[in-house]
């Protein structure tokens, strides 16, 4: 190899190493921890997942829970987001009740990132953002992250070739990767891979602080059927039911003759290893699940920008709506803005703690503070976030 | 004489239920903003209602948990029991039934869809039979209308303004859910002694 090659080579390589490192900056940002405002002084106090499963202690499962605590007996509700890191509106409710709730009776756990692994990356080949931006009234921008459906394989990996997880269900072939998602593997594993001993976490959160009520939040593609369905376990059908009902109540109290879109499904029996089965069957809880319409969770979007995510206006969607082929996640010209879902995760969850202490009075949860549907939908994320410092 | 002219029908329908069939039969929407209970072919009154009440469904749809909470609302007396069988429905005066298939609820309940078609029939013959007052609830809106959940609701009496409307059958229809607690309270709510 002559100087003129070697000259050559390395320039090669040095310019390969500047492509990386200025490449890896993205992927370093998302492995820092997200700037959640944590402010409220209704807080009492930020716990880890790790003080229930200590053998989360120091990885990247080990997710913040939001501790509500009145001090005054009553019901205790768990309400999170993150579960699938992609599906923004359950995150951005689980923000909200962060930022703003109030507890005066009873325990409230908030989990805005329950698969914290699943926010550090994006997914791969989709041109997928990794954040969305708020500009708020004094100027600032909050900065929200995107993750991904499943947990960073730099945190859980190789995937195994076939997996009998806790809750019966068989993972292999096509579905291997989802010993990565969360809601594959409750009620989880004390000792397992990383996503299952979040879900063991979880279990233990649930049946450590007597849990009553359970919230996950989901978002659902355009083509799912279950578009605005809550989920309820065979046990929490009663305290389902009437959420619905009070939501629709409320909603027609404050002029709003449409009321809301919510429906009610039981539980699939063999929904092995989510949480609406696998967290009903093993614990106390009355287990929930609700799934706002995103059309980014859909096969046929355009590209996942920002305001696709944001204002969920996808041209595609509203084509093939026109042409009658949806069934239950139609779309228009509209949209879905992220106002309108986390609104509706809002309203899901908030009626599901007011009809806890409707129907069990000892197990009375009282949360105030939470903005109103209008006033979110009106106003926006804008007008609701706070500004972190 | 068929069955539906010997009892009393009344059928509670979400006006969004027939949306499904507007391509097809160009239906005319009844409700409106102004307009959020519409009864068509008579009335309904509470002294039509006789106790005891049951409730039950008929392809153990998540509705009879959602008309179970309504009526809770109103503060109805009545039995709740989705999966009764015939001889237990033939115990009251009047039913409640709520119409629509789920898979995830006949699983739950341990029934297959042939053993809920024939404890379906067997309760037709028993309100016959017995002259049971019966009231066909539809809440599920369109995502409750399928091939099976349509079978379980001809089985109870019919679908639903067409059919309402030549047997002479008063239907009820409404905007929303919420709606329904009027029509309930009016026929449920405890009377004021």
């Amino acid at each position: 190899m002559n100087a003129k090659q070697t000259t050559r080579n390395v320039l090669v390589l040095l310019i390969a190493l500047v492509l990386a490192f200025l490449a890896g900056q993205d992927f370093r940002d998302m492995q820092q921890p997200d700037k959640i405002y944590a402010e409220n002084p209704a807080l009492t106090r930020v716990a880890k997942l790790s003080e229930y499963n200590p053998n989360l202690k120091g990885t990247a499962g080990d997710t913040d829970i939001y501790v509500f605590d009145s001090g005054v007996p009553g019901g205790v509700a768990l309400v999170y987001g993150g579960t699938h890191a992609n599906e923004t509106a359950a995150v951005m409710n689980a923000i909200t009740y962060v930022e703003n709730v109030s507890v005066t009776q009873g325990k409230l756990f908030v989990m805005p990132q329950a698969n914290l692994s699943a926010f550090s990356a994006t997914l791969p080949l989709r041109a997928q953002m990794g954040h969305m931006t708020f500009t708020l009234a004094d100027g600032s921008v909050r900065t929200v992250r995107m993750g991904t459906r499943l947990a960073n394989p730099v945190h859980q990996w190789p995937d195994p070739n076939y997996r009998l997880n806790s809750s019966g269900r068989v993972l292999e072939h096509g579905e291997i990767a989802e010993i990565r998602n969360l809601n594959r593997n409750h009620p989880g594993m004390e000792d397992g891979y990383l996503v299952e001993m979040v879900c063991y976490g979880i279990r233990k959160l649930v049946e450590t602080e007597n849990v009553d009520v359970l919230y996950d939040g989901h978002e659902a593609s355009p083509e799912f059927r279950a578009v605005n369905f809550l989920i309820a376990h065979q046990r929490a059908m009663d305290l389902g039911s009437a959420a619905i009902l009070n939501a629709n109540l409320d909603a027609m109290m404050e002029g709003d003759m449409d009321g809301y879109p919510f429906k009610l499904d039981l539980s699939g029996a063999t929904s092995w290893g989510l949480s609406h089965r696998a967290l009903g069957d093993n614990t106390q809880a009355m287990a929930t699940l609700f799934e706002s319409l995103n059309p980014v969770m859909g096969f046929c979007h355009e590209k996942v920008t920002e305001a696709l995510v944001k204002d969920g206006i996808s041209p595609n969607y509203v084509h093939i709506t026109d042409l009658g082929l949806l069934g239950s996640g139609e779309l228009t010209d509209a949209g879905s803005p992220i106002e309108l879902r986390a609104g509706y995760h809002m309203e899901m969850s908030r009626h599901l703690i007011g009809a806890l202490g409707e129907l069990n009075p000892e197990k009375t949860l009282t949360i105030s503070g939470l903005p109103t549907f209008n006033d979110l939908v009106a106003n926006g994320f804008e007008g609701i976030l706070k500004p972190v410092k | 004489m068929k069955r539906f002219t010997r009892i009393l029908a009344l059928v509670l329908a979400l006006a969004a239920i027939t949306a499904v069939m507007s391509a097809e039969t160009a239906y005319t929407f009844r409700t409106s903003k102004e307009e959020r209970v519409v009864t068509e072919n008579g009335e309904f009154t509470a002294d039509l209602i006789v106790d005891p009440v049951l409730i039950t469904s008929i392809g153990q749809s998540a509705d009879v948990s959602m008309l179970d909470a309504l009526m809770k609302k109103v503060g109805a007396t009545y039995t709740f029991d989705p999966i009764a069988p015939a001889e237990e429905v033939a115990k009251y005066k009047t039913v409640i039934i709520a119409s629509g298939a789920s898979s995830k609820g006949l699983g739950a309940a341990g029934i297959s869809q042939e053993q809920e078609t024939a404890r379906a029939e067997a309760i037709m013959k028993t309100v016959e039979e017995n002259e049971i007052t019966v009231i066909l609830a539809h809440l599920g809106g369109p995502g409750r209308r399928g091939a099976l959940s349509d079978t379980f609701s001809d089985m109870v009496l019919g679908k639903f303004t067409d059919f309402a409307a030549e047997k002479e059958i008063p239907i009820t229809l409404l905007a929303t859910i919420a709606d329904a607690m009027t029509v309930l309270k009016d026929l449920f709510a405890p009377v004021a002694q």
